[in-house]
């Protein structure tokens, strides 16, 4: 499979109250076309650092990053939009929905940025919306909606530009528990359905479903691990699907 | 490449702006205020100058009037003169109108007091003013009844012993019958009522130049006058008696441009000067005085402007800071649009075209509230009238655009220009999950393929 994601020795420095903090410390990795990734790590291992590198809201201090072949380091901040609109899919752990858009109005957003025509936008949202099970409450606003409907939309959301990447940051963090495992479930239809996609997550049955963690601490990448290591490691091989 | 389509962020604008209507209604109010006190104060200057200017435009705006004045009498000459002579002279006049480019008309006035009679009523306060057929017309002085003296009137050899009375006269004489065809007598002569004169305006101008009231006047054929009264004026004084030869009172030039009636003025001033060194002349242009009330009511409707523009620019103050707190009210969702994709240049149009739509609709009602001035001006400040330019209206309401433009910039360029990591991590309030029974994950291909819902799957 193709590499869709590649990190070269990328760095990523912040100065903190007159102290360098080495948020990323020369990570390299690569991700491949289908990849589902789980990051894990502890608070201030670097995990936000590298979701917003890899998510193109931030640039490396030093490295490079390769999108799809490009290399997406060295772009202005009009690029880096544009690449986040057409390549890129975002979950966030609270939603992230517009209150004052109805559900079909946030799920075209990222065809809007990239231009597509509004009538093929909204053709577009009303058939992710039908997607996620959605098409009843086309035209609710996210607050008359559950908190996994809300993750439902914006899961249609990420999924409007058939995007290279989905990145996921704690997707199920604010969810109960059987909501949290309808939308992983939906995580791994998308991986079946070839999307990659990299999810940080600090719960371990949430890292459990992704088919490789990396695990982060202070910036590095410790060790990467297959779901079959992880399973023969935590003595649970031939459990869960 | 600005993708976002104008009119859709136009309604998304609405539709952000329909969240908070009271903060919005309020912050258009301060740019109704501002633009209908710009309109409306430009209208009210108007008003003001259109009423100076009529009211000067009454003395005739092209005509330039020269007077004999009386200079000061010594005892001396007194005594080896006793005839008085001073004043313009019918030579002045032919020079006036010979000499002076542009004059197209220039028109002789002799006047002197005497007593009107008819039957038992007197009419002391007037004037005998003799003078010839273009008086009228030069002095844009119209008949009320009638007919004007004409040019036959004063024919020599058929004197005909005609006159043509003045509002005020009339009132005074004929109070109740009908003048045309009465008679009047002045000294032992009597003549036939011809014509009445309308009420002319400019009654204050007039007398802030100096120049007699017209209504009291009777009027008549200069040669008329000069065969039945002589040259002669004799004026009793308390104790005194002076005799005064003075050929022409008044010579009334009009100049055919506008342009030309103040260098004109000068040049007769001139020619004068060299005639009369005593200087027993006036030269009054009633020009000069529309120019200074013009002037004036210019400087008035530039300071109301200024008073417009203030509460304009206070409005536009009142929108940029709504729009900054609603930009930090609403730094996440920057954060998640630029997420998602959309450039600085997105977010500033999207907060730019919100503060347009703001200032656009208070515009509209404002320029709408301007228009009417001339209905409720004169209702709130008496006797003052407004009059709305159409080339007012559209500048205030690009005006009311450009104040949009000018402080949404500021607050829509903080929007755009925030991190967006950091507006992602802004709370917002927070959003209450919930359980949703959910039978299966609906999903689809994403090959490219028509999706399919497969939902219970």
């Amino acid at each position: 499979m193709e590499v869709v994601v590649e990190l070269v020795d990328v760095y990523k420095h912040y100065l903190m109250g007159g102290q360098t903090v080495r948020a990323l410390d020369g990570v390299s990795l690569q991700f491949r076309r289908g990849d589902y990734y789980a990051v894990m790590g502890p608070s201030g291992s670097g995990k936000s650092t590298l979701l917003n590198l890899l998510g193109c809201l931030d640039r490396p201090t030093q490295g490079q990053y390769l999108l799809g072949g490009t290399d997406v380091s060295t772009l202005d901040d009009d690029q880096l939009s544009g690449v986040r609109s057409s390549r890129l899919g975002f979950v966030f752990q609270s939603f992230n929905l517009i209150p004052q858009l109805t559900v079909v109005e946030n799920i075209e957003i990222p065809l809007i940025y990239q231009g597509v025509s509004p009538r093929q936008a909204r053709a577009r949202a009303h058939e992710m919306a039908a997607m996620v099970g959605l098409s009843e409450r086309l035209e609710h606003r996210p607050t008359q909606l559950s908190g996994g409907q809300q993750q439902r939309v914006a899961i249609a959301r990420a999924l409007t530009n058939d995007p290279l990447v989905i990145l996921a940051d704690e997707p199920t963090g604010n969810l109960d528990s059987v909501t949290q495992h309808e939308i992983m479930d939906m995580f791994d239809v998308m991986s079946r359905d070839g999307k990659t996609i990299i999810l940080v997550t600090h719960e371990d049955d949430v890292a459990h479903r992704a088919r490789h963690v990396l695990h982060l601490a202070d910036g590095k990448i410790v060790r990467i691990e297959t779901s079959e290591d992880r399973r023969r490691r935590m003595g649970l091989a031939g459990g869960t699907a | 490449m600005i993708h976002l389509r104008f009119a859709r962020a136009f309604q998304m604008g609405i539709k952000s702006l329909r969240l908070h209507p009271l903060r919005s209604m309020l912050t258009a109010l301060s740019v109704v205020c501002g633009v209908g006190a710009v309109i409306a104060m430009l209208a009210i200057g108007e008003g003001a100058s259109f009423r100076a200017q009529e009211q000067f435009r009454s003395l005739g705006s092209n005509t330039i009037v020269i007077e004999s004045i009386k200079r000061a009498v010594t005892k001396e000459s007194q005594e080896t003169n006793p005839i008085d002579r001073y004043g313009l002279t019918r030579l002045d006049l032919v020079q006036i109108h010979e000499t002076i480019p542009d004059v197209e008309l220039s028109v002789p006035v002799r006047d002197f007091r005497k007593d009107v009679w008819h039957k038992s009523r007197r009419y002391t306060d007037g004037k005998i003013v003799g003078t010839e057929y273009f008086f009228a017309d030069v002095q844009n002085y119209k008949l009320a009844r009638g007919r004007w003296i004409c040019a036959t009137d004063g024919v020599r050899g058929r004197l005909n012993q005609v006159v043509v009375l003045g509002s005020d006269v009339c009132a005074k004489l004929f109070p109740l019958e009908d003048p045309l065809g009465q008679t009047v007598s002045i000294g032992t002569k009597t003549f036939t009522v011809v014509g009445v004169m309308a009420n002319q305006g400019g009654v204050v101008e007039r007398k802030k130049l100096n120049l007699a009231d017209l209504s009291k006047n009777v009027y008549m054929p200069l040669s008329t006058l000069s065969a039945y009264f002589g040259n002669i004026e004799v004026v009793r004084g308390s104790g005194t008696e002076t005799r005064e030869l003075v050929e022409l009172k008044q010579i009334i030039a009009r100049v055919a441009d506008l342009e030309q009636v103040l260098p004109r003025a000068g040049a007769i001033t001139h020619l004068l000067e060299k005639n009369h060194p005593e200087g027993d002349f006036r030269v009054v242009v009633p020009l000069k005085e529309i120019r200074q009330a013009q002037e004036s009511a210019r400087n008035f409707t530039l300071l109301l402007f200024s008073i417009g523009a203030v509460s304009l620019l206070v409005g536009g103050i009142g929108i940029m800071n709504i729009m900054l707190a609603t930009v930090t009210e609403r730094t996440r969702e920057i954060g998640i649009r630029r997420a998602l994709g959309a450039r600085k240049i997105h977010i500033v149009m999207q907060f730019l075209i919100e503060t347009l739509v703001l200032t656009t609709l208070g515009g509209l009602i404002g320029v709408l509230f301007g228009v009417c001035s001339p209905w409720w001006v004169p209702v709130i400040f008496r006797g003052q009238i407004a009059i709305v330019r159409v080339m007012t209206i559209v500048p205030s309401f690009l005006i009311s655009a450009g104040v949009g433009i000018l402080f949404g910039l500021y607050p829509a360029w903080r929007a755009a220009n925030m991190d967006p990591i950091e507006a992602l991590r802004h709370e917002w309030r927070a959003i209450e999950p919930g359980v949703v029974a959910w039978a299966s994950c609906p999903w689809f291909s994403v090959t490219g393929e028509t999706p399919v819902l497969r939902i219970g799957e």
